[in-house]
């Protein structure tokens, strides 16, 4: 066939110019452009005031009365209005017939066409009637059940509200209660909001430190990725959208969002900024660090790991955390493999996907209690942010399942008579930048409709082309994108995993598809044993054979044991296998043969997410997995967080998709991939058939791996149903998770963890009296008193450096600080150690501040890393320089907090006065203040005329002299006399090429407002506490900023 | 009553129909015609540029070819060269029609705030954002589709905005989603 061409004149011509048969156009692969038409043009809940030309795929029309026409010749019915619903839906489902050869049509009246006519006679004009009685009916069933979501949702968010309001209550009552024994790590079937908001409440101010099992990937890119790595980095991102999107053949466009190809050209184009100053390649760094940037979360995955369980000794916080990580890095994953799928047709070279996207591959982390060289710290906001994402997507599932499940009812046709309207969504009084761009019509104004349309065009050639069976051969391909499954006698072909990594189908599935891919990775081991569930796997391969045993003990389908034996043989690329799979004695076999022949031109990209499950896999724990994708939880009646409004069109879409797989039966839920499939043959030929889906769909992936997949979905199969279900709702939710920018933020590095409480040393160091005292209060006599506590295990070889500073106009200058003993270096636990002196101060100490530091360093059992703990304690006399920075009445005399800041103030206006001076050229005084509420995560808060500073901002020297050089840079940007410097920072050139960071998650990519005072607090840091790195080597430019224009 | 005064009543009574009919007609007509929107006298422009006016050829036509242009959502971002070495004016585009402009302001364009109050006086619509831990906050004149990103005590503006008039909470929903009204912590 000719391929058609768009015209000017509203009709598809082929390459002659000739009419095309529309049946030849309009296919199910294209129909889905015909409804993004129908959107375009009449678009639902809408007035449509724009009559803007439509194009796509091989469709074109200049106006709404071009396609009026068109619809009126394909189908005969004439849309007199977009308000008109009823008859658009009816042209939409003509469409449909016509794409799937219900009905054969040709264009332009031809004689014996039903185009012929330009009126219905009455029989039609009845059979019409009817049709537009039903979909009245159908809206009407559907508003109700709308409704009825919309009610609960609503009433689940009042009752999370009054939960909020009890919660602090609540919390109090629990810290008064005793410790009640630890229960067993159990994934609740329901988690009530009240213990959500617990257990946020108890993620105050906690945060795990976690690190790489192994190395993080890297990439070395040949010169000619070098070459083309600096050649894109020369285009915009329209470019780098339009190179990707034409890159990608027609056929396969549908699959890709237009924002899943935004952000894979946004994020190639950013990462070509980084390299877009270098002239040629030997510029290029010979190596980069490619990590996938979720890996981090697979620490969280085992709720019963002992050092998550140090960190959180609450089981049921490590179960939300663990139940949270999973969907979460699934949804990641499954983002992460659409975003490098799409660009792969452009690069085609995986070295650069992996450079500009991150690698294909998941590193374990672990977690640690103490900060780890090489880790990276996840901070109590993004574990908040991590369960709420979990719950939501979680929710989001359940939801789903429960339609279903059928305690949510559908109606049994249509799709767009199950939008929700518009004013029976919540209200949201206040835009956010997640929501602002979300309107009637939907997200992105009108996609929804075209999906929809994909999808049950999808769903319909799948009916159509797979048949329940108990007993199959398969040929699948391994390792390409595309496989041939020949079902039962009828032999039925069906491109069954080109369809499965389609992007609406389930993540299992998609992992299957590529997991040839993974055969490829052990295809080399001539055994492999694993244990699965405490049930054994034997993988045993010699030279070309391999022999397979799985035996699934008591797993049982159905209520009948299941066990399945494999042999089979390798030769190159091919394998051939046997596999004779028994269920309660009698056996049923299915054989498959597997190659990898017929390898698509393209580079076949692997799937993260296999390697995700593969991680959770390793854990020994598929059943954790299953359990807390799809266990009790997953039943979860309460909708906690759905955000409603934003995912509206998805929750049309979904109505619509599970309407199809009650339309068209067991079968059409093929569509659901392995999802309907499975259930489909639970449905109606129970075990058997459910194992010759398996087969089916894992035919594509590495034998052990296979195996222990299928015995996996055995022990789990009773709740794998609604996750396979679930699933498919999940991605839609992942992409509106893409489209709306609420993403998950993934954890950022840091490499700075001083100031974190230590949890095995605690030092007190106090100064009787305290002060302030004055000058004419001198000499003075203070006694000093210093205690170092054991808090959780006995300290051994512990010891202590004591020193005292004193600060004055004239500089500063070592005191006195006797040296401490402690008496065999040990420190047992309920025997803190304490050490007393007395100082004299005399007249020499007129105006200055003294403050006395103590850092004990101690080791512990069984422990090779050492711990270290700082106490300060300082005193005032008289007036000590600080510029205009005034200490107000919200800091305790004696505190450790007071003295960390006074510190920070005598080394700043001491050594760092140039700056202060600049600072305090516009104020007069700057109030700091101590905020004992707290405030997240942050440090301190910069008011302009004062500065509030946070308990975890102040807890430590070294975290008061950051955050004290951190505010006043803001202080610095915001002054009169000073904000031209701020100015001329934001016009400094290559000032956004580099990004400050330590620990500052803002500050990790330039941050426009706050990368500036990070800049001055690193280098305040850094030069006076050796921490954080160089400034002048890692930041250049800022460097020479901040010394031409704020320390000179 | 005569059947002359009959006719003439019935005649009357008709012209009346006649006249209401197609004065209703004539009416119709033009709420079906959408007038095309004219800029207001008082709008704030940028190089005769006016959201809601111009439209993507007035765009190219008066600034030339732009140096990138990127997606967000479903509009497209123009940009185009600045005096800031680090910074791009952005004009938006959302169906073939200019939406906003983010214009970049710097030493050399000699404005700030002061002149910008003597032309078009104070505000008291803020909005806090980004840039406001540094003293930094968008001052709105909706009525005249007119912003500025500014520090009051310096009077140094970084960004001026130009939009379609509209008010102030329309203007926050549409163009600032990422601003308060209340000013929040950032470190």
């Amino acid at each position: 066939m000719a391929t058609p061409t768009k015209t000017q004149d509203s009709t598809v011509r082929n390459a002659f110019g000739k009419i095309e048969n529309i049946n030849q156009v309009i296919t199910l692969d294209t129909v889905s452009d015909i409804y993004f038409a129908f959107d375009h043009f009449y678009p639902e809940g809408t007035i449509y005031k724009f009559d803007t030309p439509y194009s796509k795929g091989n469709f074109y029309w200049n106006n709404r009365q071009e396609f009026k026409e068109y619809v009126f010749k394909v189908t005969g019915l004439d849309i007199r209005d977009g308000s008109d619903r009823k008859v658009v839906k009816l042209a939409q489902a003509r469409f449909f017939d016509i794409a799937e050869g219900k009905t054969e049509v040709k264009m332009e009246g031809a004689e014996g066409s039903p185009l012929s006519k330009t009126s219905l006679n009455k029989e039609e004009s009845e059979m019409l009637r009817e049709k537009a009685q039903e979909y009245d009916e159908q809206l009407k069933a559907t508003e109700q059940n709308a409704k009825k979501v919309i009610d609960e949702a609503i009433k689940q968010k009042q009752v999370l509200a009054q939960a909020q309001a009890d919660a602090k209550a609540k919390a109090d009552a629990q810290i008064k209660k005793v410790a009640a024994p630890e229960p067993p790590v159990t994934l609740p079937d329901q988690t009530s909001p009240e213990k959500i908001h617990q257990l946020l409440n108890n993620l105050e101010g906690k945060s795990v430190w976690v690190k790489p099992i192994d190395e993080l990937p890297k990439r070395v890119l040949s010169p000619q990725e070098k070459k083309t790595l600096i050649a894109n980095s020369h285009l915009t991102q329209k470019q780098i959208f339009d190179g990707i999107r034409n890159s990608i053949p027609v056929t396969e466009r549908d699959r890709f969002p237009e924002y899943v190809i935004t952000n894979a050209a946004t994020k190639i184009h950013e990462g070509g900024q980084i390299v877009s100053s270098y002239d040629s390649e030997a510029d290029v760094p010979q190596e980069y660090l490619t990590p996938f940037v979720a890996s981090p979360y697979t620490a969280f995955l085992n709720p019963k790991n002992e050092v998550l369980a140090k960190i959180f000794p609450d089981a049921e916080m490590r179960g939300e955390i663990s139940k949270a990580a999973q969907p979460t890095l699934l949804a990641l994953s499954q983002e992460h493999d659409m975003e490098r799928e799409a660009a792969s047709y452009l690069l085609q070279s995986e070295n650069l996907i992996d450079v500009y996207l991150g690698a294909n591959e998941v590193t374990a982390f672990e977690p640690s209690i103490e900060r780890q060289e090489g880790g990276i710290e996840i901070e109590a906001g993004d574990i908040k942010n991590l369960i709420q994402k979990g719950q939501e997507i979680n929710s989001f599932i359940s939801q789903n399942t429960k339609l279903v499940t059928g305690e949510i009812e559908i109606p049994s046709t249509g799709f767009s008579p199950l939008r929700v309207p518009e004013s029976q969504l919540p209200t949201l009084s206040t835009p956010t930048p997640t929501n602002k761009h979300l309107f009637v019509g939907g997200i992105e104004g009108q996609k929804t409709q075209g999906d929809l349309a994909r999808m049950i065009a999808r769903e319909r050639a799948r009916r159509a082309a797979l048949k329940p069976i108990e007993l199959g051969i398969t040929v699948a391909d391994g390792t390409a994108p595309i496989s041939f499954q020949i079902e039962g006698a009828g032999a039925t072909t069906n491109s069954l995993f080109s369809v499965m990594t389609k992007s609406e189908v389930p993540i299992l599935l998609t992992s299957i598809a590529v997991g040839g891919y993974a055969a490829a990775d052990i295809a080399g081991l001539t055994s492999y044993v694993n244990t699965f569930g405490g049930k054994p796997i034997l993988y045993m391969g010699v030279g070309k054979f391999n022999f397979s045993v799985v035996n699934a003990g008591n797993m049982t389908i159905g209520g009948a044991p299941l066990s399945r034996f494999t042999a089979g043989f390798q030769l190159g690329s091919k394998s051939f296998n046997l596999e004779i799979t028994k269920k309660a004695g009698k056996v049923i076999s299915s054989a498959f043969i597997k190659t990898s022949e017929g390898v698509a031109t393209r580079t076949v990209l692997p799937s993260i997410v296999t390697k995700v499950i593969g991680v959770v896999a390793g854990l020994g724990s598929w059943a954790t997995l299953g359990l807390s994708l799809v266990g009790g939880w997953l039943l979860d009646k309460a909708i906690k967080k759905i955000p409603w409004r934003k995912i509206r069109d998805v929750v049309i879409a979904i109505p619509a998709a599970i309407a199809g797989f009650i339309l068209f039966g067991a079968p059409g839920a093929a569509i659901f991939g392995l999802g309907g499939f499975g259930v489909s043959r639970i449905l109606t030929g129970g075990l058997p058939s459910l194992q010759s889906g398996l087969t089916s769909v894992t035919s594509g992936m590495g034998s052990a791996f296979r195996f222990a997949f299928i015995t996996a979905l055995s022990g789990i199969v009773p709740y794998l149903i609604g996750t396979i279900i679930g699933l498919p709702l999940l991605i839609a939710f992942i992409l509106f998770i893409i489209n709306s920018g609420a993403y998950i933020v993934p954890p950022n590095p840091a490499f700075f963890a001083q100031s974190q409480q230590n949890p095995y040393i605690d030092v007190v160091k106090t100064a009787n009296p305290a002060g302030p005292f004055n000058n004419s209060d001198l000499p003075l006599k203070i006694t000093y008193t210093i205690t170092v506590t054991a808090k959780k295990s006995e300290l051994i070889g512990v010891t202590v450096k004591h020193e005292c500073t004193v600060y004055q106009k004239s500089g500063k200058q070592a005191c006195q600080a006797p040296p401490i003993v402690v008496p065999d270096g040990t420190i047992k636990v309920g025997s803190p150690f304490v050490f007393t002196y007395d100082a004299i101060y005399n007249t020499t100490y007129t105006d200055s501040l003294v403050i006395n530091t103590v850092e004990v360093t101690a080791n512990i059992p069984n422990d090779p890393n050492s711990q270290t703990a700082t106490g300060a304690a300082s005193i005032t006399i008289g007036t000590p320089p600080s510029a205009c920075l005034k200490l107000d009445n919200t800091w305790a005399n004696g505190s450790t907090y007071k003295s960390n800041m006074e510190a920070a103030i005598a080394i700043i206006s001491g050594e760092y006065s140039t700056y202060l001076g600049k600072v305090c050229s516009s104020y007069p005084e700057i109030r700091l203040t101590y905020n004992p509420a707290g405030y997240g995560n942050f440090y301190g808060w910069n008011h302009g005329t004062y500065i509030d500073f946070f308990p975890i901002g102040v807890d430590s020297p070294n975290d008061a002299l950051y955050t004290l050089a951190h505010e006043l840079g803001h202080s610095l940007a915001w002054g009169a006399s000073t904000s031209f410097i701020y100015d001329t920072y934001r016009n400094t050139a290559g000032i956004r090429s580099e990004a400050p960071y330590c620990f500052y998650s803002a500050t990790k990519n330039w941050d426009e407002g706050e990368s500036m005072p990070e800049a001055i607090a690193l280098y305040i840091l850094n030069t006076s506490k050796g921490t954080c790195g160089s400034v002048q080597t890692s930041w250049p430019i800022h460097y020479r900023f901040i010394m031409k224009y704020v320390f000179n | 009553m005569s059947l002359k005064k009959k006719i003439i009543i019935i005649g009357f009574t008709i012209l009346l129909i006649l006249t209401f009919i197609v004065f209703y007609q004539i009416k119709s007509r033009q709420n079906l015609v959408t007038p095309s929107p004219t800029p207001s006298q008082s709008q704030a422009r940028f190089k005769d540029l006016a959201p809601g006016t111009s439209n993507l050829d007035d765009v190219k036509n008066t600034l030339g070819v732009p140096i990138n242009e990127r997606l967000e959502e479903n509009k497209t971002v123009l940009e185009y060269k600045s005096d800031n070495p680090n910074f791009n004016n952005e004009l938006t585009i959302e169906s073939n029609k200019l939406e906003l402009i983010k214009r970049q302001v710097t030493s050399s364009d000699t404005i700030d705030i002061n002149k910008i109050e003597d032309e078009y006086g104070a505000t008291e619509k803020v909005l806090y954002g980004p840039l406001s831990s540094n003293g930094f906050n968008l001052y709105i004149y909706p009525d005249r589709g007119f912003a500025y990103i500014g520090n009051p005590y310096s009077g140094i503006i970084f960004e001026i905005w130009y939009f379609t008039p509209t008010d102030f909470n329309i203007f926050k929903y549409k163009y600032a989603g990422n601003y308060s009204e209340k000013y929040l912590p950032s470190q």
